[in-house]
């Protein structure tokens, strides 16, 4: 049945979620952090105060029990607003905790629901450009881990790390406590954003943080979801671009008139409205499937090239309408033109799902 | 997005075509062509037996009340399958006018005619003189309150199926003396009335699917005037509102990318990344389109506003309908312009539809327009 309507419960959160995220923008804020001389990451401590990191855990592990579209309708907000923190990948790992059905690791994602335990992670990125991950040996009954992980986001605000691991040249999902891993290199994201590389040195682990389903591919799961989720988040960037520029244009004025009076540019910002609408529709619509139907991975491919082809361009006509106001640091749409092009080098290019769609 | 009976739906409705539609029908569907009309007619026919012409009609008009889905699924399968017998005029034009505006003489006597599957109709929106502009028309209909009859004078141009239709919709200016969107009527008429001539136009693509219709003291009864007398300008508007979704470009691009994709799988240049990517991008576009386009219908179904989503998703469905169309051209490249002795079925399909198809961007309302439509009534920019 076709609906595109959101349901009261959802409006109800998203109206919420999205005061709270607005009350303490600060543009002058996010643009020292992208020069480097302050940090912090807007929205996540709001995220956590309202439990929303409890979003995809059931009520019964002291989460909201809701879908994985409402997640990701909440992460276009968080997108509009710059916000920043380990949000996606926590809420992800929660999902499949969930999917395990497992009884020992409730308790765990009750830890993660209550924000007593974060997980960072780059996972994603390690399964889809087959990056040299950490290697499980198994020695006297005992497991221990070694190897290093690169550009590792969110270190400061985690208190675990979710890694790919090798077990006997398998890939399995492995959980570290960030305590005894060493940081040995810090980078930044061109938003400012802080990236880690980390050295784990024969570091003793439990077979309990080993995640594995013989009827799951959990890390499938887990980059298809994080695929589709920085694609929601790409949406609400590109959102917030078109409000701006909108507003810009009805404002503006150049030879008497409102630049937004002349049909040369109407029609670029029909162009964006459209663009973004027809990406968002179908962000949303791959939000909607369920990690096992059939199609998910074919859809999130056809997703993520959608927001690789769309979005760009978006931010590229917003900057062509702003003129120079656009060009300048403090006016803040470089920001979001940034995030845009982040997002868009994480989860493989167009090329790599183009492949995925023929293999 | 379907559930499972309306996918059930859609397996019937691929038998019910099956049963009709030659094997390996390559052709898109073009009613000026008489073997295309005689299928046409007798695939409305069987569709009616089910109820299936409009199945979201109220039951009393023909139809089976059932959700918009079932109407996607049938244009776009029909668009897929490029069969005839898909009314856009009567099912999707005046059909939804009338159930708005509609009085009950006009909903008893005029839909259900359609959805027996008899009847063709035709748009009378364009003129000479009124492309774009379509609050300029100047085509007379005069009322005369006594005798209760309008006598319509002048000439409309573009009318698709205008030499097979029975009946036109037609947009005429009722208060003389009245300047763009005040004083005109929506009326409609019969075509096999005196006064009714109509003179075929040669397209691009070398058939003749739409004519001019000139109408020299047409007469037709006050009861069909559609809504108020001097009031039709809204209801000229909701008409093209229902007309524009876009929903059988995505079924005639879907159709295309499909055969193209299996053809750069037969001669193996599937393998270069540069297909591959091209392949993936125009898939992806289409699939965002077609969303955009079941939202088009689906809004309408919701509330009385006019929305701008059938402008955006006309514009979408158009414009990756042209993209994989030019794809195909570039991919066969010479097959298509040479006509030698392997100038198959595929390569002739896709010259005539890449050629036909620049309507597509100029129909209902130009690309232009929809983006007018866009900036101005969805984004609050100023005239």
């Amino acid at each position: 049945m076709i609906d595109f309507e959101l349901n009261e419960s959802q409006k109800m959160i998203l109206s919420s979620l999205e005061n709270s995220l607005s009350e303490n923008f600060d543009i002058r804020r996010e643009n020292k952090k992208a020069e480097g001389f302050e940090y912090s990451n807007h929205g996540w401590e709001e995220i956590k105060r309202l439990g929303f990191l409890g979003i995809l855990s059931n009520e019964e592990n002291g989460g909201f029990g809701l879908e994985f579209f409402d997640f990701s309708l909440t992460l276009e907000y968080w997108g509009a607003k710059l916000c920043e923190g380990p949000y996606i990948e926590n809420s992800i790992f929660i999902f499949i905790l969930e999917k395990l059905k497992n009884k020992e690791t409730n308790y765990l994602i009750k830890e993660l629901s209550s924000s007593k335990k974060i997980v960072t992670s780059i996972i994603s990125e390690q399964f889809i450009n087959n990056e040299k991950i950490p290697v499980i040996h198994k020695r006297n009954n005992k497991y221990c881990v070694e190897g290093k992980i690169t550009n590792l986001p969110y270190w400061n605000e985690s208190t675990e790390v979710l890694t790919l691991a090798s077990l006997n040249n398998e890939k399995k999902l492995l959980m570290l406590s960030k305590k005894n891993i060493d940081v040995v290199n810090e980078s930044k994201t061109l938003t400012g954003q802080k990236l880690h590389e980390i050295k784990i040195d024969n570091l003793e682990i439990s077979e309990d943080n080993i995640f594995k389903n013989d009827k799951l591919d959990l890390i499938d799961i887990y980059t298809q979801l994080f695929t589709i989720s920085k694609c929601a988040e790409s949406v609400g960037i590109a959102d917030s671009i078109h409000k701006m520029t909108n507003e810009f244009i009805k404002t503006r004025e150049q030879f008497n008139k409102p630049l937004g009076s002349f049909q040369a540019i109407q029609h670029m910002a029909s162009d964006i409205y459209m663009r973004l609408s027809e990406t968002r529709e179908l962000i949303r619509y791959c939000s909607k499937l369920s990690p096992e139907n059939e199609n998910v991975k074919k859809i999130v491919s056809l997703s993520k090239i959608k927001c690789d082809e769309e979005l760009t361009k978006i931010a590229w006509t917003a900057h062509q309408l702003h003129g120079a106001m656009g060009f300048t640091w403090d006016y803040g749409l470089h920001l979001m033109t940034k995030r845009i092009l982040l997002n868009k080098t994480l989860n493989g290019d167009i090329l790599f799902h183009s492949k995925k769609l023929f293999s | 997005m379907f559930s499972s009976e309306e996918l059930n739906f859609k397996k019937e409705l691929n038998t019910l075509i099956d049963k009709f539609l030659p094997k390996n029908w390559q052709k898109y569907p073009d009613e000026t062509i008489d073997e295309h009309w005689k299928l046409s007619k007798i695939i409305k026919k069987e569709l009616a037996k089910n109820k299936w012409i409009a199945p979201s009609w109220p039951i009393e008009y023909g139809g089976l009340n059932q959700e918009i889905s079932t109407s996607i699924i049938l244009s776009e399968t029909f668009a897929y399958r490029m069969s005839p017998g898909n009314d856009r005029f009567g099912v999707r034009m005046i059909g939804p006018t009338l159930l708005k505006h509609g009085s009950k003489f006009q909903k008893e006597k005029y839909l259900k005619e359609i959805t027996n599957g008899e009847i063709q109709w035709c748009q009378g929106y364009s003129e000479p003189n009124s492309g774009s502009d379509l609050a300029s028309v100047s085509t007379k209909g005069e009322f005369d309150e006594e005798n209760d009859t309008i006598t319509i004078n002048g000439t409309k141009i573009w009318t698709t199926l205008g030499h097979r239709a029975d009946r036109m919709f037609i947009l005429v200016r009722t208060l003389s003396g009245s300047k763009r969107h005040k004083g005109l009527s929506l009326v409609l008429i019969n075509m096999k009335d005196p006064g009714v001539q109509v003179n075929p136009i040669k397209n691009i693509s070398g058939s003749s699917s739409f004519n001019e219709v000139v109408l020299s003291n047409v007469k037709t009864s006050g009861k069909n005037i559609v809504g108020k007398l001097h009031e039709g300008w809204m209801v000229a508007l909701d008409l093209l509102n229902f007309e524009r979704s876009g929903i059988d470009y995505i079924g005639w691009g879907e159709r295309c990318l499909d055969d193209i994709e299996n053809y750069c799988k037969e001669k193996n240049i599937i393998s270069r990344d540069d297909i591959k990517i091209k392949l993936a991008s125009l898939r992806s576009s289409l699939e965002s389109a077609r969303i955009m386009t079941y939202k088009a219908l689906w809004i309408k179904t919701k509330d009385e506003k006019i929305h701008m989503e059938p402008s955006m998703s006309k514009l979408l469905a158009t414009e990756i309908n042209i993209k994989i169309h030019d794809f195909a051209f570039e991919i066969l490249n010479k097959k298509v312009t040479i006509n030698d002795n392997n100038h198959d079925e595929f390569s002739k399909r896709i010259l005539k539809n890449r050629l036909f198809f620049i309507s597509g961007a100029i129909l209902g309302g130009t690309s232009e327009i929809q983006k007018n439509i866009i900036a101005q009534r969805g984004l609050g920019l100023p005239k």
